[in-house]
């Protein structure tokens, strides 16, 4: 167990929570992209959830996964999110979120491995499609904008961005399952 | 790339769209039904969802572990962007071999410290903002609470509608709107430490307890340890401090610049959000310029183009200039308004023409008060034949190693003007009203004499600056007489103290001995600086020894 007791000094119980927030977050952001399939939504939805999670730690049960406590609470503050803030046009029903959820979770907890080997995939890709990577997930261009910089149609740019993560997943999973095999 | 099946395809396209927010309805429905209805699709949808999330955590992670944080272990990867940044084309960026660490180091730097900055700096520019709120609210800031005050301004005029002059001590709140100097200085110290020097004409804002607004005017920013991240936002970029000393000029047209005198920061240049950014480190001594559509260009450093300091006590404004020793002699504040061929009479402590002092022979030793000048201390001409010989400060400080001249000079000590003049000598005396190419200022003793400057009273004149160390040139200059072969070769003894104790002694130096290049360093708690001269032996005549280029060098004061 990755934590410790909330002490009764608020201050510390404070910098616990910041600390597992820390050590969590990207697999928080990850379960509710997931959730969310719209990265301008769940950048949103994400500051919400942890800010209500600040307010409720004093519920978490030292001892417990931090992570359960928080995915748990992500479903449900993101049902009563969704009730009452409609978003996009288009978001799952609470049916596909319940499907969904016992498997985002499996995924992100097993996220530390994909972190390592997607670096390495990154390397394999072609230098035309490391540049698009780069301006879309480091500059932050959206994939109109950068259409409209290359001079390419965005249906192309959705096709070569398809594409690319058909490639990272393929080799992401390949070497998943070769370094499962070795251990 | 190949190898997928259509399926995938469609599915990955599905994913692609949807997450970028472009998808229509109907194709959502159906990225809905294909994850309901077939486990596989279920399990591709997870994947490639993961694989974007930790790209786009990857990216901002690293944009806040690089961009506000640098790590020792980072210092070679922030050069190497430097340096990237320096030569790559402004749109035509290609992702570097070894891109940033995935995981981002936030995890384990939060078990160590929890400062707003950290976290932050931590979490990555995705959940900044986050953590910010999430800091305000654990430790809720109170909205009246000032983020910034004046502490001193010089010559400042406000412009009229903000209804109020802003003195000394105010108190400067975020949200408070825009402020426009029209003239003048006005030195602000936020509570993080960090201190903005802004000159009129300026339209500026605090914006919070680390940030600066400015529309256009010019700003220096010195922040210590405690207020790195320290940013200045101007309408088409934006400084992040890592550590530094920096200049920034806003026009009122939207140009931009940035000139990074110590230290680094980060730079990054577009305003508008939402459109392409672009993002440099900037080191020392570099300089850019910022173009209203984003684009940088390398630009030359003017280290003293900003007023880095004021005193308005003192009427000063310091640019990083050093203080100037030999326009002190002159009668200058040190930066400005000596006067060449004027010196202090050893005799009277009184501010003397060379002409009229040079003919007088003094054998007094003792040491004269200066009244007129607010940190020389005062003036005397060493030996031991009168009393009070040997002391060398207004607080009776003496240096018996150094009465061995014969108490003997000419007048007093002055500010002087000194050319190089090789191969015959090393520098040869000139009249000049002022400085011009190859000439240079100096404070020159004609056979023996002596100065003090009280640093302590020189601090007060420039708060918030470090007296770091004196600098100058030991020479025996040849004058007129000299050169009209009157006189023949003349021989002086130097000696620097500080406090009393000898930090330089040079011996018997002629003017054809090779200069002495004094860099000497200020303790913090040193008061006095005294330089003497002393004939070496040989005779008074035309022993006219100089400091070239006398200087005490500044620093932002922590």
């Amino acid at each position: 167990m990755e934590s410790s007791a909330p002490s009764e000094n608020g201050q510390s119980q404070n910098e616990e929570f910041v600390r597992l927030l820390l050590l969590h977050q990207k697999r928080i952001y990850g379960f509710i992209l997931a959730m969310v399939p719209n990265y301008a939504d769940a950048e949103d939805l994400f500051q919400q959830v942890v800010m209500i999670m600040c307010r409720r730690f004093g519920d978490f049960e030292p001892g417990t996964s931090f992570l359960a406590w928080a995915l748990q609470i992500a479903r449900y503050e993101l049902n009563n999110i969704r009730k009452t803030q409609r978003r996009s046009r288009v978001q799952f029903s609470s049916q596909t979120m319940d499907m969904l959820f016992e498997q985002a979770c499996r995924q992100v907890s097993g996220i530390d491995q994909r972190i390592g080997v997607l670096e390495e995939c990154l390397k394999k890709l072609e230098p035309a499609d490391r540049a698009l990577v780069y301006r879309r997930y480091e500059q932050g261009m959206k994939i109109k904008e950068i259409a409209q910089q290359v001079g390419r149609s965005v249906y192309s740019l959705y096709r070569g961005f398809n594409r690319i993560h058909l490639f990272l997943r393929h080799c992401v999973n390949t070497q998943l399952e070769a370094e499962r095999g070795k251990s | 790339m190949s190898g997928f099946t259509r399926d995938e395809f469609e599915l990955g396209l599905l994913i692609v769209e949807a997450l970028e927010g472009e998808i229509a309805p109907a194709q959502f429905a159906r990225l809905e039904q294909r994850i309901q209805s077939d486990p596989e699709a279920a399990r591709q949808y997870l994947e490639q969802v993961m694989n974007s999330a930790l790209l786009m955590w990857r990216a901002e992670s690293w944009y806040a572990e690089t961009m506000l944080s640098p790590s020792p272990e980072d210092a070679h990867f922030l050069a190497e962007m430097g340096e990237y940044e320096k030569t790559a084309p402004a749109v035509e960026i290609v992702p570097e071999e070894k891109p940033a660490p995935l995981e981002p180091k936030a995890a384990v730097r939060s078990r160590k410290q929890t400062s707003r900055f950290s976290l932050i700096a931590a979490a990555g520019a995705l959940a900044a903002m986050l953590i910010l709120l999430l800091y305000l609210e654990l430790h809720p800031v109170g909205a009246e609470e000032p983020a910034a005050r004046i502490t001193d301004s010089l010559r400042a005029v406000w412009e009229p509608q903000r209804g109020q002059e802003r003195e000394p001590d105010g108190l400067l709140q975020p949200g408070s709107g825009p402020l426009v100097l029209k003239e003048g200085y006005v030195r602000l110290v936020y509570e993080d430490g960090a201190q903005v020097l802004v000159e009129g004409p300026a339209r500026f804002e605090v914006k919070g307890a680390e940030e600066l607004g400015l529309s256009y005017g010019q700003v220096y920013v010195y922040c210590p340890a405690s207020a790195i991240g320290f940013a200045v936002a101007a309408p088409t970029m934006r400084v992040i401090d890592l550590g530094t000393e920096f200049g920034v000029r806003v026009s009122g047209l939207g140009g931009a610049e940035v000139h990074m005198v110590k230290g680094k920061a980060s730079l990054i240049a577009g305003g508008a959000k939402g459109a392409a950014r672009l993002s440099t480190i900037l080191t020392e001594g570099a300089a850019k310029r910022v173009e209203p559509d984003a684009r940088m260009q390398d630009i030359r450093l003017q280290e003293h183009l900003f007023a880095r300091q004021i005193s308005s006590q003192a009427g000063l404004v310091w640019r990083g200039q050093r203080v100037d020793l030999a326009d002190a002699v002159g009668g200058g504040t040190g930066f400005g308004g000596g006067r060449a061929g004027l010196g202090w009479g050893v005799e009277t402590g009184r501010v003397v023409s060379l002409q009229e002092g040079r003919m007088e022979k003094s054998r007094s030793a003792a040491f004269v008060k200066t009244a007129e000048h607010p940190w020389i201390d005062g003036v005397f001409v060493p030996g031991r034949s009168a009393a009070g010989g040997g002391i060398i400060s207004s607080t009776g400080l003496q240096f018996e190693e150094a009465v061995f001249g014969s108490g003997a000079g000419f007048g007093g000590v002055y500010n002087v003007y000194v050319e190089q003049n090789r191969p015959e000598e090393y520098f040869r005396m000139v009249q000049q009203d002022g400085p011009s190419a190859g000439i240079q200022p100096a404070i020159g003793f004609y056979g023996s004499g002596g100065i003090t400057f009280d640093l302590d009273a020189l601090r007060r004149a420039v708060p918030g600056c470090r007296l770091r160390a004196f600098r100058a040139v030991c020479a025996v200059a040849a004058d007129e007489t000299v050169r009209a072969g009157i006189y023949g070769n003349t021989l002086a003894d130097f000696v620097v103290l500080a406090d009393g104790r000898a930090v330089y002694e040079g011996r018997a130096l002629s003017r054809f001995s090779q200069p002495a290049l004094l860099e000497i360093p200020i303790q913090p708690r040193q008061r006095f600086l005294t330089l003497a001269v002393m004939d070496s032996g040989d005779s008074l005549g035309a022993d006219w020894a100089v400091f070239v280029q006398p200087s005490l060098e500044l620093t932002m004061e922590d």
